[in-house]
């Protein structure tokens, strides 16, 4: 072994006599000596950003039109304190919100005043005057946070508190316009200068923060240039052996030819490793010593990065024993260097912008017939002759946003439907689905009549987030300002009322009944609701606050009790409620099962570690709980025997939905496409709804996953240490929504086939170095 | 086969392939010898004869098509016995990285040896190459000769048994070759075996015991340089001075072939084939009964290169042909089958192969 050693300890000597080497360390010490100022500061979230306003132009039109109330409000409020002139620009400006699309002035004048107004209101969260009681009598304080800055005294709060203060004022008085913040933002810093607008992230996420770039350094800086580097800096080493004066006398002494080829690998990747642990170990010490960071998993990139230069280099030294030309060795693995990366991004690519997004997500029994949706919300109708999901009951709104979100990898809430929900009372499938853009959403009607045609006449409740079936067969929608119940036809357009050919203003009646408690409940974002299909109680999700609200005599929904949940304010949490039993799914991956009328916790499971539970579904009689993880594994609760399994059905790893029909069997859906109906509790598989593949599936199937299979993915070990770094085996893109579907991260396929194909070059690297003849 | 050999090829054939489908050209073509242990043996031949063949086949670098072949008493290429060999390969090349030192700890390593080993041994090694004082300098400094002596430094690191040094005196001046000579009479009377390949034929002669010559892959002749060379020549060649006259002179000669004559009025120089002493006399008696005055004779000794130069030439492949196999092998068979009788044995094997190579 010792001779081995010896060539191992020659080529890190040879390493250390490289020019080249010297000069990619001091390189790396300039770049550490560059990052080294970098910092950042925690202060109090308070400036709005242009994406705070969900639609600015709208936010601008709301505060002018209160300009001439003589009732004090918000917005009249923000009007008075705003300058003269930006008031008189305001007053001039003619736009009614982006969705009208009807801009007559010129639109850089339109955008002037736009900047000048978000500038002038972030100037006005700074004064100490701007809370007035009167002004904010009537708004609704649900944040704790407020409600203590409130009542500390504004004169008493330092300057950033009163902004933090007044910020939260704004997202209280316009829950439905302006988003709700963290409290706390990251100030980037570079020594004492401070650079990019604060990054809104609650102190805990910090970490998650700085492992998402590290991910992205070691993806791009580290993983694309560092490794053409090293491969130009290392093709030599192979091809220099077999100089035939230096090879006949290595071949003469008494060592074996393959462990000497492979010793001298073992030294090309020695070499690499002197500057990734120089470089690495730089970064890891200005995180911990700058942000405070000290995550000994960062340093786990060093081996991952050497093994991602090992897949490279045992390409570049079989070519280098095969051609032994340090030129060939460099456009050859370049060469393959770009197919790896050409094969994974396609199928990254195809995967997360077309394949994924038609996966199931929901199922809807209508009737007699069964309906999915998918990630895109597009409904599909079961067609047993021809064993496809036909789509049925798509909106315009969807035709118009399509490509849109075809661009996108993970679809945003704002893009996302409501819905359908079958509403049997009228044999009708109804939805909302938001315009394009997403400033407002339609209501969509389809009748089974008309083959579930949709038709759209009236928009949706403001922010409305889901809808229900009640008792009686009717329709109650939960929203960002409280609970609405359908009340009128929705398939007709809200005409005023006319009386001697005039038209009555304010006289158009909307469909939708305000049915909210009395102090409604809003629900702000991060926010979810459910339904308890045994009692039909409603679960509502808002600020780390259960409600529980009830349907009274007299139709308004009633708050029965509420339930606080440990932790921050802002954390997103998904719920399913069902009999007597609340599950409420905590972003850190744990699951409280609590009874549903008391809050007493039963028990509390972190079944799949940090990964995210995405969907709670609750059986109609409330026996079972069905919880889907977005690491596609799939858990059951049996409420009766208060026992916990991961369920046995196929796909677990691969499930993106599970629910139950009206009949307490389990729906299953694994495969994208596939949706299975198991019985209860035997799990026995009852029936099987698995599509034909059309081309497009064919096409992934048997053309691109076996192509990638075959290929190692070096490109994707990035994905390896994010979650060797977080331990969660998907990427949220979402930090606020947790039903939102989120990338896979598949942590260990890269690992293994990129293991595999090194070894196999090895191995023919060593085979024929040890029967060819020099 | 005998255990005492240092090198044995029996019968050993390799031949390469231009290409995956070119035709094949036989590199060596039934080569058969032994080199004894103790002894400095020499390898001939001209470039593409297969001399570096087979050294590469006999240390295993390459495998054989056919023959046997051992080293130090194991088959060719046993790793055992590649530990206990010193081999300096044609052009060598270290890494530039190096210094004296570290390459001496390199390949000493790769030898076996043990870093306390190679320690002890290092300075007295480069010493003895005359590279002390220079074993801290990079080796991009250093001239061919330094290479060339470094390398075998090297080959010696580990105190091997066998030496195979592959033209060890290329791109060496006069004192360079001098010093390798001495290392190599040096490892000799230390009871090292050398194998010496080399196209320098005074340096081959001049510290080889004995010498095989070979061309296009197969051996032409085998034994001490003494017995090659005056088997080669066919009788003495003679410079004979002498004054007279011309005419006499001529008549003195008679019909006796004339190489060269130069006559400067009275004095010739006249160089001429004999075909033994007998004939020398003859010739002195006819010059002095026609009165001529011999001035100087001298019959000029025949060199190993004469006798290489003559073995090559393709006319003289013909001679050879013609007048038998056996009287070519003859020395070979002297050489070979010294002392005992195994070799004998093998001798007669050889002198069948030989035949064969003639017949060929």
């Amino acid at each position: 072994m010792s001779k081995y050693l010896a060539v191992i300890k020659d080529s890190l000597r040879e390493a250390l006599a490289s020019r080249v080497l010297w000069i990619v360390l001091i390189l790396i010490t300039l770049l550490l000596m560059l990052l080294a100022p970098l910092t950042y500061r925690e202060d109090l979230t308070w400036r709005i950003r242009d994406d705070d306003v969900k639609d600015l132009p709208a936010f601008m039109n709301t505060i002018r039109d209160e300009a001439d109330s003589l009732t004090p409000s918000p917005a009249k409020r923000i009007w008075s304190l705003l300058p003269a002139k930006h008031q008189g620009d305001l007053r001039e400006l003619n736009i009614t919100g982006r969705s009208d699309r009807e801009q007559t002035q010129n639109p850089f004048e339109i955008m002037r005043v736009v900047s000048q107004f978000s500038r002038q209101l972030n100037k006005l969260l700074e004064r100490r005057d701007f809370y007035d009681e009167a002004a904010f009598e009537d708004v609704q304080m649900l944040s704790n946070e407020l409600r203590e800055l409130r009542d500390e005294g504004v004169e008493e709060l330092t300057e950033s508190e009163v902004a933090r203060f007044n910020r939260l004022l704004l997202e209280a008085s316009f829950p439905d316009q302006i988003r709700t913040s963290p409290p706390t933002s990251i100030q980037l810093m570079y020594g004492w200068a401070s650079f990019f607008e604060p990054i809104p992230l609650r102190g805990s996420n910090l970490r998650e923060f700085v492992q998402t770039v590290a991910a992205w350094v070691m993806k791009w800086f580290i993983g694309a240039i560092g490794i053409v580097i090293a491969i130009l800096v290392t093709a030599p080493i192979i091809p220099q052996m077999f100089d035939p004066g230096a090879l006949h006398l290595l071949l003469s002494k008494p060592i074996s030819r393959w462990l000497l080829f492979l010793s001298k690998f073992i030294g090309g990747c020695a070499f690499i490793m002197i500057g990734a642990t120089y470089l690495i170990g730089g970064l890891w010490l200005i995180l911990g010593s700058r942000f405070g960071v000290w995550d000994a998993n960062i340093l786990l990139s060093i081996p991952i990065y050497l093994f991602v230069f090992a897949i490279y280099y045992s390409v570049s030294s079989l070519i280098g024993i095969i051609w032994r030309s340090p030129i060939v060795c460099i456009a050859l693995t370049i060469v393959f260097w770009l197919a790896c990366f050409l094969i994974g991004l396609g199928k990254i690519e195809f995967e997360s912008r077309i394949w994924n997004k038609t996966r199931l997500i929901d199922v809807v029994e209508a009737g007699d017939s069964l309906i999915v949706s998918n990630e895109m919300g597009v409904a599909q109708q079961w067609d047993d002759e021809a064993r496809v999901w036909d789509p049925v009951f798509i909106s315009q709104d969807q035709r118009d946003s399509r490509p849109v979100l075809l661009v996108m990898k993970t679809i945003p809430r704002a893009f996302r439907p409501v819905g359908p929900l079958y509403d049997a009372k009228h044999d009708r499938l109804l939805s909302a689905t938001p315009m394009f853009p997403p400033t407002k959403m339609n209501f969509n009607v389809g009748e089974r009549a008309n083959d579930w045609e949709a038709t759209t006449a009236i928009t949706a409740p403001t922010g409305t987030l889901a809808m229900f079936p009640e008792e009686n067969g009717d329709v109650v929608i939960a929203a960002s300002l409280g609970l609405y119940r359908l009340v009128g036809d929705p398939s007709k357009k809200q005409e005023p009322a006319k009386a001697f050919g005039w038209t009555i203003p304010f006289s158009a009646r909307s469909p939708f009944k305000s049915v909210s408690p009395e102090a409604p409940v809003l629900l702000t974002q991060p926010s979810m609701a459910a339904i308890n299909p045994a009692t039909h109680e409603l679960a509502l999700y808002t600020r780390a606050t259960v409600t529980i609200v009830r349907k009274g005599d007299d139709g308004q929904y009633i708050v029965e009790r509420t339930h606080t949940l440990d932790g921050e304010e802002q954390q997103p949490a998904v719920i399913g409620v069902g009999g007597s039993t609340l599950i409420v799914g905590r972003d850190d991956g744990r699951l409280q099962i609590l009874d549903a009328t008391t809050f007493e916790m039963h028990h509390e499971f972190q079944p799949e570690g940090p990964n995210q539970p995405r969907f709670i579904k609750a059986s109609p009689d409330g026996r079972w709980f069905a919880i889907v993880f977005h690491n596609g594994n799939l858990w059951l609760y049996d409420a009766e025997s208060q026992e916990f399994e991961k369920a046995a059905v196929a796909g677990q790893g691969d499930i993106s939905v599970a629910t139950f029909s009206s009949d307490n069997q389990l729906f299953v859906g694994d495969q994208t496409v596939r949706l299975s109906r198991y019985e209860l509790p035997s799990l026995k598989l009852i029936r099987r709804y698995s599509p034909k593949l059309e081309w497009l599936a064919r096409g992934y199937r048997y053309g691109v996953v076996p192509l990638y299979n075959i290929f190692p993915k070096p490109g994707e070990l990035d994905k390896t240490f994010q979650y060797l770094l977080s331990g969660k085996e998907t990427e949220s893109g979402n930090r606020s929504d947790l039903s939102a579907s989120q990338q896979t991260l598949d942590p260990w396929t890269p690992l293994w086939s990129s293991a595999l194909f090194t070894l196999v070059m090895l191995v023919a690297a060593c085979v024929y170095i040890e029967w060819q003849e020099f | 086969m005998s255990a005492s050999a240092a090198i044995e090829v029996t019968n050993l054939k390799k031949s390469y392939r231009n290409g995956l489908f070119g035709k094949p050209f036989a590199a060596l073509n039934g080569v058969t010898f032994r080199v004894n242990r103790g002894e400095i043996f020499g390898l001939l031949g001209p470039n593409g004869a297969g001399k570096t063949t087979l050294i590469k086949t006999v240390l295993g670098i390459i495998r054989r098509n056919g023959g046997d072949a051992t080293l130090l008493g194991k088959p060719a290429g046993d790793r055992e016995s590649r530990l206990r060999v010193g081999y300096l390969p044609e052009n060598l090349r270290l890494s530039s990285h190096h210094t004296a030192l570290t390459a001496l700890e390199y390949y000493g390593r790769l030898s076996g040896l043990s870093a306390s080993d190679i320690k002890a041994n290092r300075m007295r090694l480069l010493e003895s190459v005359g590279l002390n004082g220079r074993e801290r300098e990079s080796i991009k400094k250093f001239s061919k000769g330094m290479l060339q002596r470094l390398g075998l430094a090297q080959a010696l690191m580990h105190d091997p048994e066998l030496l195979i040094l592959d033209e060890p005196t290329d791109g060496l001046d006069p004192v360079g070759r001098s010093h390798v000579r001495n290392v190599l009479h040096r490892l000799k009377d230390e009871g090292k075996t050398i194998f010496l390949n080399s196209h320098i034929l005074q340096e081959v002669e001049l510290v080889c015991d004995r010498v095989a010559i070979m061309d296009r892959g197969e051996l032409r002749a085998l034994g001490t340089v003494a017995e090659i060379a005056p088997q080669q020549s066919e009788g003495v060649e003679v410079n004979l001075s002498v004054t007279g006259d011309r005419e006499a002179v001529s008549r003195a000669l008679g019909d006796r072939s004339v190489t060269d004559w130069q006559t400067d009025g009275s004095h010739h120089r006249i160089l001429m084939p004999m075909l033994d002493q007998a004939a020398v006399d003859q010739c002195v008696d006819s010059m002095r009964q026609h009165l001529i005055s011999i001035v100087s004779l001298n019959p000029r000794r025949i060199t190993l290169e004469d006798a290489f130069l003559k073995l090559l030439d393709p006319s003289n492949a013909a001679t050879a042909a013609t007048s038998g196999a056996a009287a070519t092998a003859s020395p070979v068979i002297a050489s070979a089958a010294n002392d005992t009788n195994d070799i004998a044995a093998d001798a007669v094997e050889i002198i069948e192969d030989v035949e064969v190579i003639d017949e060929g």
